[in-house]
């Protein structure tokens, strides 16, 4: 099966900023990739070369089979985009913003207004159809904006952070609209900086940094790679001397009184060379008393930061 | 195309209704009025005159072309300052279609409203000045033309817009690129003219003060629809969706 998206070293700079050096990417259909990076790697730009919006230096980018230079007005038609602003015209209603990108879309009659129905229902704004979309809050534009990218039944969905801004259960809901589609066999290319959203519906995951794709793969696959999760490990005891035994033990270990709640303290922990059974059963054989063995943050967060650190390390 | 010109101009549309009932109602319904007073104000005290010279009925077209100027600066520096550039362009609209529902957008209504400006200067005419019985109207060919520059200036000036709105990261910046530009059209052929060997002075005299009015006004309306052109081809050129500042 060819990918939906297929770009190779894909390059662009503005004035003397690169912004992307030789980009590749490969996104399969049906599925929900997710596009990590900081602030100003390239993710945004990334997806106004695949949508047209920018032409590139150097490189070549496909999408659905069209060249995003020379056949972008063809990828347009099948794709539904929400990028970095909503893009909501605060002057139309609700229903007239929708309207109006339906007729775009080749939309009219019964099915127009059979489809605007059913997306301001999904997204929970019929209540809210005739209100001018200036009047809106952030979150709620934004559900105008993911109701606006689906009402045409795309191919492909592009949508840059489509949940910054929405409430945990519309969230929760944009999540499951988009694994619905996705089985759907619709193919959704989403950017995030929320790493447990990531982790719960993408199939595959980039992380870009300065440019460049630091790590491809599934989520399993980039956790396998650099995912060493820090644990923490809290002890009822100050233990004498256990904080040289640990240092000595392992160098990824360090321990830390807490503040105020009497002689406990912390060890935070990094799986390595031994496991988090291995420092559990060192611990104990040292007459540690374990009150809690708990993971820090998520799993692809830790990866994530890690392969962000390892790039600064490179650069 | 058309198709696309057509749901760009309506959504455009749709947007002015609004503010015409909206919050800034008020300052439009004035500029209406200043409007309406400046193309009856002439008429009231000239009377017949006013409707048999050239250079009075040049107002009409010069109303409707200054009409034509919001909107066509708001037109895409608008856009981008709102952030709906992006999304505009993201969808499968053709560039044409774009290019050509924005003048659209600004050049009916300020036609529509040149017409209408234009009835009322010899609606005041005659009603303060004709006899029973007879109408005073503009000479058939001047008559036309007046029409005729109605939608010809503002096109003009909504090629000149679009060009300038394309690039401009705000609205305040495309007015002010585009009041430079109105100045340097009306300033740089005066220059040229000045500058010119004595006979072509001569020439263009002539023309201008000579008594065949048809010929006057064939060469005024040639000129503006040269230059209309000229500009709405440079607007839809210049128009390059991958290229085009989206901040």
């Amino acid at each position: 099966m060819s990918p939906v998206i297929d770009v190779h070293g894909l390059s662009i700079a503005f004035g003397d900023t690169v912004a992307l050096r030789g980009l590749n990417l490969e996104v399969d259909p049906g599925s929900i990739f997710g596009f990590l990076g900081p602030n100003g790697a390239g993710k945004t730009t990334t997806i106004r070369l695949m949508l047209g919006l920018l032409t590139p230096d150097a490189g070549s980018c496909r999408v659905m089979g069209f060249d995003a230079t020379m056949e972008s007005d063809r990828i347009r038609a099948q794709t539904g985009a929400l990028l970095e602003h909503p893009g909501v015209y605060e002057r139309l209603t609700v229903e007239e913003n929708l309207q109006l990108f339906g007729r775009i879309n080749r939309l009219g009659g019964a099915e127009l207004d059979g489809r605007i129905s059913e997306v301001l229902d999904r997204f929970g704004l019929s209540s809210r159809r005739r209100d001018r979309a200036g009047t809106l809050s952030k979150g709620m534009k934004q559900k105008v904006g993911i109701a606006r990218a689906v009402l045409h039944q795309p191919r492909l969905l592009v949508l840059d952070e489509p949940t910054s801004g929405l409430d945990p259960e519309s969230a929760a809901r944009v999540r499951a609209d988009l694994v619905d589609l996705a089985e759907e066999g619709v193919t959704v290319f989403l950017t995030t900086h929320d790493l447990d959203e990531v982790e719960r519906i993408c199939t595959r995951v980039a992380v870009v940094e300065s440019g460049i794709i630091r790590a491809e793969g599934t989520v399993r696959e980039l956790l396998a790679r650099v995912g060493h999760r820090v644990h923490r490990v809290r002890i009822a005891d100050d233990v004498p001397a256990l904080a040289e035994a640990l240092r000595s033990w392992d160098s990824n270990t360090s321990i830390a009184p807490v503040t105020g709640a009497g002689p406990h303290v912390v060890v935070n922990f990094e799986a390595g060379v031994h496991s988090v059974p291995d420092l559990v059963a060192f611990l104990v054989h040292r007459g540690a008393r374990i009150e809690e063995v708990r993971p820090v943050g998520s799993e692809l967060e830790t990866a994530y930061l890690n392969l962000l650190s390892e790039a600064e390390d490179v650069a | 195309m058309w198709r696309d010109a057509l749901i760009v101009f309506s959504k455009e549309w749709k947007a002015l209704a609004d503010q015409l009932g909206g919050d800034s109602r008020f300052g439009l319904w004035m500029v209406g009025a200043l409007f309406v007073g400046l193309s009856t104000f002439g008429a009231f005290f000239a009377g017949p005159a006013w409707v048999e010279s050239p250079v009075a009925l040049v107002n009409y077209p010069l109303l409707a072309a200054s009409i034509a100027i919001q909107p066509i600066v708001d037109s895409f520096a608008g856009e981008r300052e709102r952030h709906t550039l992006e999304t505009l362009l993201a969808s499968r609209l053709s560039d044409r279609g774009i290019v050509a529902g924005k003048i659209m957008a600004a050049v009916i209504p300020a036609f529509v409203a040149g017409l209408v400006l234009l009835a009322l200067g010899l609606a005041t005419v005659n009603l303060k000045h004709a006899e029973a019985g007879s109408l005073i109207l503009p000479p058939g060919s001047l008559f036309w033309a007046t029409v005729a520059l109605i939608g010809l200036l503002p096109l003009l000036v909504a090629g000149a817009g679009t060009i300038v709105s394309l690039n401009s990261s705000t609205v305040r910046r495309a007015q002010q690129m585009l009041g430079f530009a109105i100045v340097g059209v009306i300033l740089i052929p005066f220059l040229v003219v000045m500058a010119a060997p004595e006979w072509i002075r001569a020439e263009l005299m002539a023309v201008a003060t000579s008594s065949d009015l048809d010929r006057l006004i064939l060469l005024a309306l040639s000129l503006a629809t040269l230059l209309a052109v000229c500009l709405q081809v440079v607007a839809v050129k210049r128009f390059r969706r991958g290229r085009l500042p989206l901040d």
